[in-house]
């Protein structure tokens, strides 16, 4: 974290200590979230947030969570005290519960628990939490629903009820809840995981206001927004005014884009997403206040990642998202599926034009990378080997690769949340994986390329019912993947194929190992959103993003180039036709001449044609 | 004065003037209130040509990439989707063998090579069968291979069994130990059969030899291309079909698969290939 360095009341020294405090008391609160838990998507994913707000709702800390989530439990924090100042009222000791995507939540499944934060009866801020649950009672098991055509079709929808009454569990709304989906012992867990992660921020922010009192840790809360807006506003100054545009796609049959245009003037920036499509039938489309938190979180991790995240950041920019369309729907637009489609573009074009803007900087174009506009992923359902009914997730798209800097290569496999553990999947479902394994030619090419990600595949085994359910998701069409940048190439798009009537279970009676799809036979067909089967001997086949390039890929060294080949991360074609790298006959070493000449030909070629 | 724009790229100010310029040789690309797109060298692209795996976005997407006119260096690159009417265009368009394939000499490695002999049946020994013009070269062909040590495999119709379309024509004269399949498709891989008799000999290149150029080697050697990734040569005098026309829009599909199949070709002649 940065050094204090803003004229204040608060002595420096004190607003470290507090500003640390509270930071780990948020990330204290995602341990609690994961310790609890009882689910993969909290416990191996880190698919979760945990955040303190001020007493009006805006954000204090938001530690490590999810950016464009924090900026949502804001507006939730918000929309629960209107609803029950005036009715209900809030106490010492009370939990409520918020999913409703047309007011705060991105989407049903992302439920939010909210907790005030009282000290001797003052309500002084607030602490809250939210976990993809496992299921949410929608068409669809798992939540995302491909067939959805409305909201009411995508499950429980919650405006704010309590379901902690002055610190008394509300059993018959927890109950209600629960039973609603197709996983209440799982959901109730993921609930309660909630309430303990609330606890400890409540405990914790007690022991605080006990140590410091409760006017020094204000005074620090107010610093420290004021200290982040300070620092943010005066890099936004730094850097040229300008606009800069940027378009993503979704394509499932129809497609839709999602346009932003960033302007920058003196020391605000406005995000104006005019021209995206209009709102889809389709769960892709994505609620305003997420679309704002999209655009928080690209300022929180380009220009704010070394400030405490609060709400400082959020009060350097603007938001115009025209009502309709699939940054802002109206109701009843489906929304379900959107964190992964509409959510990922809108991420991706609010990013890429910061990008594009922090290029024009000599102090911050270090900062550019490449960036991935989203990946495919599925959800899987059915009755396991050990006879029970479950509903989980397949996190490949957490392998993604990550986009190239502009100093060096992306990351492999380094996408932010993790992955599931294979051995654990397969002890608790009905799955058998054949590979999982980097992507070979997968990342985009560039003067530094993006790092590649995974592809896998899996069939059903020991499957009582002979199949299990299946539900693709994320960014259809073949423009996902991560994108270059200044002319660095896209990485291999993201797919998820299903192949049906494979001849896996032969091989394996073979002794050999079914890892070539070109060997295991069956038809295949590229998954757009729908609900499939997997049946026996058919494989599911994920391949999720790489990273783009960086800049023109001649002027990457030959070296590196060579290291990629040795290292079977591409091939000799490759290096020879995106490099224009030759390599010595007998594969020893570059042959440093016939590279130079290639290269030149190749960049006499560029202008010729 | 000047900053930074992009990679490879700069507003310069004199005077009163901005300029974009590039940073790496100084081309003046346009005012810096113009778009320094429509001053650059533009190149449209296949997709494939950002990788083998891009090539699922050939027909449906234009790889875009813009250079500076004056060094060529690469700034920016984007995707068009491909409009349909251009894609009508592109078919409906006059043409007389579009990418008609050169051959080349090849030197094929006998240990992983095999050559398929697509279904070269007795009728091949009626004169008035077009494919009775391959028995000589291509009988000669298999002599070549056979002294080489170069297996060769044949198909036949599946339907004919019991008559002169399920016998190997007698001008190629077949070993015992050569076998044939009758897999009952136009695709030859179908079944799974001869994918098990290349894998027994290693394949890495498969020679096509038969007829008709525009089905049985046009699916069977698309399929060993996009599925199998076999390097398949095909010998443009040792295959023909009915007419030209059939036979050069066939070999000319084979030029333009998509996802990167369209590179495991090579064109050549039966007499230009040699057995290392």
């Amino acid at each position: 974290m940065a050094v204090h360095s803003i004229v204040s009341s608060v002595d420096p020294i004190t607003f470290e200590i507090l500003s640390h405090r509270l930071y780990q008391i948020s990330k204290e609160m995602g341990t609690a979230l994961e310790r609890v838990g009882g689910t993969v998507n909290t416990t191996q994913m880190h698919d979760y947030m945990a955040s303190l707000y001020l007493a009006n709702g805006d954000v204090l800390s938001a530690g490590d969570a999810m950016g464009w989530h924090v900026a949502c439990a804001g507006f939730a924090v918000k929309r629960i005290i209107e609803r029950f100042a005036q009715q209900g009222g809030i106490y010492p000791g009370d939990i409520f519960l918020l999913n409703d995507p047309y007011l705060a939540a991105i989407h049903q499944s992302d439920v939010y628990l909210i907790s005030p934060i009282h000290y001797q009866d003052r309500l002084m801020g607030w602490s809250a939490t939210f976990v993809h649950v496992m299921d949410i009672g929608a068409m669809s098991p798992g939540g995302n629903s491909p067939g959805a055509t409305e909201i009411c079709h995508e499950g429980i929808r919650i405006p704010g009820i309590k379901l902690v009454e002055q610190g008394k569990l509300r059993k018959d709304l927890f109950d209600a809840f629960i039973n609603m989906t197709r996983q209440p012992v799982m959901v109730g867990l993921d609930l309660k995981c909630e309430i303990a992660a609330n606890n400890v921020a409540n405990a914790r922010m007690q022991a605080l206001f006990e140590q410091f009192g409760p006017e020094t840790v204000t005074a620090v809360s107010r610093e420290m927004l004021h200290y982040s807006e300070s620092i943010l506003r005066k890099r936004i100054a730094e850097i040229p005014d300008g606009s800069w545009s940027e378009t993503g796609s979704i394509n499932a049959g129809d497609t839709w884009n999602v346009h932003a245009t960033l302007h920058k003037k003196g020391e605000r920036l406005l995000f104006d997403f005019t021209g995206s499509s209009p709102q889809a039938k389709k769960g892709i489309n994505l609620p305003y206040h997420a679309t704002f938190g999209a655009c928080y979180e690209a300022i929180l991790y380009t220009l704010a990642y070394d400030l405490p995240k609060n709400h400082g950041a959020l009060n350097t920019i603007e938001i115009i998202a025209p009502p309709g369309t699939v940054v802002n729907p109206t109701p009843p637009a489906p929304v379900s599926l959107n964190t992964t489609s509409g959510g990922a573009t809108a991420k991706f074009v609010a990013n890429s034009a910061m990008m594009q803007m922090l290029a024009t900087s000599d102090k911050w174009r270090g900062e550019v990378m490449a960036l991935d506009a989203g990946h495919r992923l599925a959800r899987h359902a059915g009755v396991n080997q050990h006879g029970n009914y479950y509903v989980s997730t397949l996190s490949e798209g957490a392998l993604d690769g990550t986009g190239a800097r502009s100093y060096r290569d992306g990351d492999d496999t380094g996408h932010g949340l993790s992955s599931h553990n294979i051995e654990w999947l397969e002890a608790n479902f009905p799955l058998l994986f054949l590979f999982r394994r980097n992507i070979k030619g997968g990342g985009g090419a560039g003067k530094y390329r993006g790092g590649t990600g995974s592809e896998s595949a899996l069939t059903v085994h020991d499957a009582p019912e002979g199949k299990i359910r299946g539900v693709a998701l994320g960014v259809a069409g073949l423009r996902n993947s991560g994108q270059g940048i200044f002319g660095g190439y896209p990485g291999a798009p993201s797919l998820l194929m299903l192949t049906e009537g494979a001849c896996v279970e032969e091989k394996i009676a073979q002794g050999k190992s079914p890892d070539q799809l070109d060997e295991l036979g069956g038809q295949s067909r590229l998954l757009p959103y729908c609900e499939f089967d997997i049946q026996r001997n058919d494989i599911l086949y994920m391949r999720v993003a790489s990273g783009g390039g960086f800049g023109d890929s001649l002027d990457r060294e030959p070296e590196r180039v060579f290291k990629d080949l040795e290292d079977g991360v591409i091939s000799r074609e490759e290096a020879r036709d995106l490099y224009g790298v030759v390599v010595a006959g007998d594969g020893a070493e570059v042959d440093q001449a016939a590279t130079e000449r290639l290269r030149a030909d190749l960049r006499k070629k560029r202008l010729e044609e | 004065m000047k900053h930074p724009l992009r990679e490879n790229m700069e507003v310069v100010a004199s005077n009163d003037r901005s300029s974009i310029c590039c940073s790496r040789c100084h081309f003046q690309y346009c005012g810096a209130e113009q778009d320094w797109r429509e001053f650059s060298k533009v190149r449209l692209l296949a997709p494939s040509n950002a990788g083998r795996l891009m090539g699922l976005l050939d027909g449906q997407y234009l790889m875009r990439q813009f250079y500076c006119p004056s060094c060529a260096v690469l700034v920016d690159t984007d995707f068009l989707e491909t409009e349909p009417k251009e894609v009508v265009k592109r078919d409906a368009a006059p043409q007389e063998c579009p990418n008609r394939p050169e051959p080349v000499a090849l030197k094929l490695d006998g240990k992983t090579t095999v050559v398929l002999v697509l279904d070269l049946s007795a009728r091949c020994e009626e004169p008035k069968e077009v494919c009775s013009l391959l028995m000589e070269p291509v009988g000669k062909f298999l002599a070549r291979a056979r002294e080489a040590q170069v297996p060769v495999i044949y198909t036949v119709s599946a339907a004919g069994k019991g008559t002169v379309l399920g016998e190997v024509a007698q001008p190629l004269k077949r070993k015992a130990t050569e076998p044939v399949l009758s897999p009952d498709a136009f695709d030859k891989f179908m079944g799974g059969e001869l994918k098990t008799e290349l894998d027994k000999h290693l394949c890495r290149s498969l020679v096509i030899v038969g007829s008709a150029t525009n089905f049985a080697v046009l699916y069977t050697a698309t399929t060993a291309a996009r599925v199998h990734r076999y390097e398949v040569v095909i010998p443009l005098d040792g295959v023909n079909a009915k007419g030209q026309y059939e036979h050069e829009y066939a070999l000319h599909q084979l030029t333009i698969l998509p996802a990167a199949a369209n590179k495991q070709f090579r064109f050549t002649k039966l007499k230009m290939i040699e057995f290392a």
